[in-house]
């Protein structure tokens, strides 16, 4: 190709590029990058850290397993080897309770812990709705 | 290199201004769309992409430094989020030109003048989209970016002896796919 044809060619794209237009998007493009990026930012917000980092959990967890290995490994678990045989179990409940046998209850106080016991149940998905819609309680 | 007014728009949008940004996205949507349909030759995906590339765009303002023209730097996010489409698709289909050497213009011009306005620009995107994807977009920044290869070699990262080459090489290919599309009309204009 020569350099007048060149030119020509330039001449020619120069021409034909003119008659094109930019093209546009969606009418709603602009809504919907808005609506995904505040989608976005929300959810970032939400983001829950531990308290602890992800390393210490890491760490005092094997910390505990290892402690417990040993422990094991040392004592077994034989109830009258090593510190369990200091452990002197007491299963009989009947001294905390004794208080309980005298004790009559009015049908008022019944219905009233009764009522107390139903509402609290009914708020749990009350809450939970209120919640759903608005994200925060205050 | 940023005016007083996109510094003033920047920093707004850093605050978390969000109104000031969809403001620069309506400037600028509709280069990147126009960009992304040349490339990718298809709706839909180039709208995909233009959200992507608002997306990183508004995430990527914190570390924008100002070195650059804001439309500049956008445009070139939008180029490789395109060529990143590209590459995941891994391929698309355009005419294969050849090495078409003698082209009539006379003729082609005389075939693209008894076409209406509307029809012609129709038929030059149609044309755009069967080029290869680089050249395509090379075509679109260069004749809407003000034909300033200097802020083309920003965006594409390539310099600009490299462009004109580049540039040459996608007209010749638009001219012939305009031609293999012209055949029909030149054919009958010659009875």
């Amino acid at each position: 190709m020569d350099e007048q044809q060149k030119k020509e060619l330039e001449t020619f794209v120069d021409k034909v590029m003119g008659e094109t237009s930019l093209e546009s998007p969606s009418p709603d493009f602009t809504e919907k990058l808005m609506a995904k990026i505040e989608a976005q930012s929300q959810q970032q917000v939400f983001v829950a850290q531990p308290l602890l980092p992800r390393k210490l959990l890491t760490v005092l967890f094997l910390g505990f397993v290892a402690g417990f290995v040993y422990l094991l490994m040392t004592y077994g678990l034989d109830p009258n080897q090593g510190w369990f045989k200091n452990i002197h179990w007491n299963l009989d409940f009947s001294n905390t309770w004794r208080w309980m046998e005298g004790y009559t209850a009015s049908k008022v106080t019944l219905y009233a812990v009764l009522l107390f016991g139903v509402l609290f149940f009914v708020q749990i998905p009350w809450l939970k709705r209120y919640l759903d819609q608005h994200g925060t309680l205050s | 290199m940023l005016t007083a007014k996109e510094r003033k728009l920047i920093r707004s949008i850093r605050k978390g201004n969000t109104r000031a940004f969809s403001e620069l996205v309506n400037r600028y949507k509709d280069l990147v769309y126009t960009l992304a349909l040349r490339m990718l030759g298809n709706r839909e995906e180039a709208e995909e992409v233009s959200q992507d590339t608002f997306i990183k765009v508004f995430h990527s303002l914190e570390r924008f430094k100002g070195d650059s023209k804001i439309s500049t730097w956008i445009y070139r996010i939008a180029y490789n989020a395109c060529l990143d489409r590209i590459r995941l698709r891994k391929s698309r289909t355009f005419l294969d030109v050849g090495e078409m050497e003698d082209f009539v213009f006379t003729e082609m011009d005389t075939a693209l003048d008894k076409m209406v306005r509307e029809e012609r620009g129709r038929l030059v995107g149609q044309c755009l989209a069967k080029l290869p994807s680089e050249d395509a977009g090379l075509l679109t920044l260069f004749y809407f970016e003000e034909k300033s290869l200097l802020e083309i070699e920003n965006i594409l990262n390539v310099p600009v002896n490299s462009l004109k080459v580049r540039l040459f090489r996608a007209r010749k290919k638009l001219a012939a796919v305009l031609e293999a599309h012209l055949k029909q009309e030149i054919l009958q204009n010659n009875g």
